[in-house]
């Protein structure tokens, strides 16, 4: 009898507490989450905001500074008044293969970053070797090599995987192959532009045309099937080149050992190919 | 014993919830507009993010055609990938009030699929995208839920970081 008499005011207290309690922590719960969200995106959105800026500004410049990376003014970022200081990496060498912006955002939970590549062909876009073979279309035996390493610090977007990824068309990207063999597909018209890297054989289908500007760069052979169409297009291959029946290409061929070309084959010289090729800012 | 300490504690929660009866149906009316703010607030922020994600880095041109009414902006992104093109337009809802927002995909040589963007439960008032210069717009973006009264609107600025835009209207 005592031990009820005990719990006659304590449940129903104790039951209301419980109650307000879990409703309090529920909606403290979705507060929270709410703000964290809330305070990404804006986070996120002011990374763009100045990144875009600078990116604009530095890429306006006539001449870039030296190569490193610079500290630029801090920042302060709403709500909460976070202090991030943001950085500015610059991968820059006269004729260097790959030249990069990188814009960084050190904060509390990592490192965002918007970087954009500026691609020149082995020995640079003025090297003297392009402007002769321009006037016959390839080239074979010397010239400057593939910075292999440079590509590889570079390999933030892989290869298309699926023939829908070529028909959709390409980005305009760096693409840095798997390193072995690699197949282009077969019998399509490729939009849009692009350089592919590969640090073995590279095979372009049979049959396949790529209209927009496109280079080709292998540490090994290259070899375009039969039918091949590439009306803008650089090739550069650090051991041989091998180019199938009735192949139309426009722009430079050039190879470090040798050129096979079937009679049939016409190969039209283009300099403009080799000009600087500029990629979309990405996030790597 | 048992059956009397029961009878007591409905009795007294019968009390608080008569004595409070006003200011807990508020906080019940609060709490649904807290959520229905929440179920707004997510889905602009969905809305928006993917929006955002597509004329930020994927578009190479942006056309914009405002449409009949001053309510809607009929955005055609030409996207880097040159063979696609992405189109974003209202509809009206199938409530008959307010619009949904919907997305055109259009890859050459394949047929166009069209999705919707906004789920049923929520209407688009407003989807406004006007230019500021050739690399930016400003976006306002009004959205409402079926069942209630509950709006929220929002202008965002968006910089086309890969792309330029052509103004047809």
């Amino acid at each position: 009898m005592k031990k009820s008499e005990a719990g006659f005011i304590v449940l129903p207290v104790l039951f209301l507490l419980i109650l307000l309690a879990g409703l309090t922590q529920v909606m403290l719960y979705l507060v929270l989450d709410e703000t964290f969200y809330q305070q990404e995106f804006l986070r996120y959105r002011q990374f763009l905001r100045i990144s875009s800026g600078v990116m604009e500004a530095v890429a306006r410049q006539t001449r870039l500074p030296r190569t490193g990376t610079y500290q630029l003014p801090q920042v302060e970022l709403y709500p909460g008044k976070e202090a991030i200081k943001p950085q500015l990496t610059l991968d820059y060498q006269p004729h260097q293969q790959v030249q990069s912006i990188t814009i960084h955002f050190p904060y509390v939970d990592g490192e965002w970053r918007l970087r954009k590549l500026y691609l020149e062909p082995p020995g640079g876009c003025n090297y003297p070797l392009y402007k002769e073979t321009a006037q016959i279309g390839y080239s074979s035996g010397g010239g400057p090599k593939l910075d292999k390493a440079l590509f590889k610090t570079y390999s933030d977007r892989p290869f298309p995987r699926t023939a829908e990824d070529f028909t959709d068309g390409l980005k305009g990207y760096l693409y840095v192959g798997p390193g072995k063999d690699y197949y282009f597909p077969q019998g399509l018209k490729i939009a849009g532009t692009g350089v592919f890297y590969n640090q073995g054989n590279m095979t372009i289908g049979a049959g396949s045309t790529f209209t927009g500007r496109i280079w080709f760069l292998s540490q090994k052979n290259i070899y375009v099937g039969d039918n091949v169409r590439l009306p803008n297009a650089f090739l550069f291959a650090q051991d041989s080149i091998k180019v199938g029946r009735n192949v139309e290409v426009c722009g430079i061929m050039i190879a470090q050992n040798n050129i096979e070309m079937d009679e049939q084959s016409i190969c039209r010289g283009n300099e403009h190919v080799v000009q600087t090729f500029i990629t979309p800012s990405y996030i790597p | 014993m048992l059956l009397l300490e029961i009878n007591i504690v409905f009795l007294l929660v019968l009390i608080i919830f008569s004595t409070f009866y006003r200011p807990f149906t508020q906080i019940l009316a609060s709490l649904k507009h807290m959520e229905e703010d929440m179920v707004l607030c997510l889905n602009e922020r969905l809305l928006l993010g993917r929006l955002e994600k597509e004329l930020t880095y994927e578009t190479q041109s942006l056309s914009l055609i405002q449409q009949e009414g001053e309510t809607g902006t009929f955005l055609t992104c030409q996207m880097l990938s040159v063979s696609r093109t992405k189109e974003f337009f209202l509809k009206p809802h199938k409530s008959g009030n307010g619009y949904s927002l919907y997305r055109c995909t259009k890859v050459v040589g394949r047929r166009k699929g069209i999705n919707p963007l906004t789920p049923p439960h929520v209407k688009v008032l407003t989807f406004l995208v006007q230019p500021i210069d050739n690399q930016s717009v400003q976006m306002i973006l009004e959205l409402g839920l079926t069942t209630s009264e509950r709006r929220r609107r929002t202008t965002r600025f968006i910089e086309l970081l890969n792309g330029v835009l052509h103004e047809k209207k």
